[in-house]
């Protein structure tokens, strides 16, 4: 609930404010973004489970999150940052879909 | 484990952290939304080119290269050109500066032109042709090749515009309304330029999927003879060279 709240503010505050990215940062954003997405995907699976744990969604998504970023800054590094960055879009993707998935027969009974 | 809420020290103290990361889900939660709305922004130009990567920068240099060079080469023609303008004589300077003047009036406009070129003729009986077709027709006979063009007794120019008019199906160009069927009457080559319109998907298919019909004539002697009047400029003057010695 908190979380969704979460959400809405800051997307709220996002329009509002009409933040710039900045330029170290522009390369990890999206790639943190979808990292996020898939651990609040995540979450929201766990919550209709009836096993959702705040303890749990904050870690990965933390966790998602640096590790994403992370691979990306060292594939930038190696020189095959493009390919790093479509290879974790691909993985967070499925999972995503595989959430979905799951949120889809657990509502829908389909 | 099963202890009731509010039973004992340990219980509150699960409870505070309970709520703790509550909040902290949330936070992350508002940190997701303004970096997804951060990142769906569009970047300024100059971020781009700053965090583009190696491929894309090495791209868009060979891109300024081939384009430095063409310009170079385009440069090296007019410099020939000044060269045979100032080293021949009175007559000849003036012959060169008049064909030049001649080009430079059919294409602004403010001459006739005659010659080989189409006659395209562009019915519109359901009244749903569009000025971007028209528009989309200009441009591609001009890829074709077309030097001189005019519609209805509209001639076509570079800075000649086209407006959906106030009735259906009808045009304004360059703020005169013209009625269909909307006749081309273009100086070029008619092979390329007719090929250019029957092209799938293209000027004619759009037409007809519009319920227009389209007639093209090749003609070996055509005239397009409206006129656009020649403007002075109002901000700038051409830069008139000093008399050489």
């Amino acid at each position: 609930m908190i979380a969704a709240i979460g959400l809405l503010v800051g997307i709220v505050l996002g329009v509002v404010l009409g933040p710039t990215v900045p330029l170290w940062l522009q390369p990890y954003l999206p790639i943190a973004v979808v990292a996020a997405l898939d651990a609040v995907f995540g979450a929201a699976r766990a919550f209709l489970d009836g096993v959702f744990d705040d303890r749990v969604f904050v870690v990965s998504f933390l966790s998602n999150v640096v590790v994403a970023a992370l691979l990306v800054f060292l594939g930038d590094k190696l020189g095959v940052g493009g390919q790093i960055s479509t290879g974790v879009v691909v993985v967070l993707a499925m999972r995503i879909f595989a959430n979905v998935a799951a949120i889809r027969r657990r509502v829908f009974r389909a | 484990m099963n202890e009731p809420a509010g039973a004992g020290p340990g219980a509150s103290r699960r409870e505070g952290r309970r709520r703790w990361t509550q909040l902290l889900a949330g936070l992350l939660a508002a940190l997701l939304g303004f970096g997804i709305v951060a990142a769906t922004r569009p970047a300024p130009d100059d971020a781009v080119l700053a965090t583009a990567r190696e491929s894309d920068l090495v791209w868009l240099l060979d891109d300024l290269d081939q384009r430095q060079q063409r310009l170079e080469a385009q440069r090296q023609e007019l410099l020939s050109a000044e060269a045979r303008l100032t080293s021949t004589d009175e007559q000849e300077r003036i012959a060169e500066a008049r064909r030049r003047a001649d080009a430079l009036a059919v294409l602004a406009g403010t001459a006739p032109a005659t010659g080989a070129g189409i006659l395209m003729t562009i019915g519109d009986p359901e009244r749903r042709v569009l000025a971007a077709t028209l528009l989309n027709a200009v441009q591609e006979l001009r890829d074709a090749g077309a030097v001189a063009m005019s519609i209805g007794d509209q001639r076509v120019v570079v800075d000649t515009w086209f407006v959906d008019g106030q009735a259906p199906g009808t045009v304004e160009v360059s703020g005169v309304v013209v009625r269909p069927p909307y006749v081309f009457r273009v100086v070029g080559d008619p092979k390329t330029m007719e090929t250019a319109m029957l092209i799938p998907g293209g000027v004619a298919d759009t037409v007809r999927t519009d319920g227009g019909t389209m007639t093209i004539t090749a003609r070996d002697e055509l005239t397009v003879s409206a006129l656009r009047p020649l403007r002075t400029p109002q901000y700038a003057a051409p830069v008139r060279p000093a008399p050489s010695p």
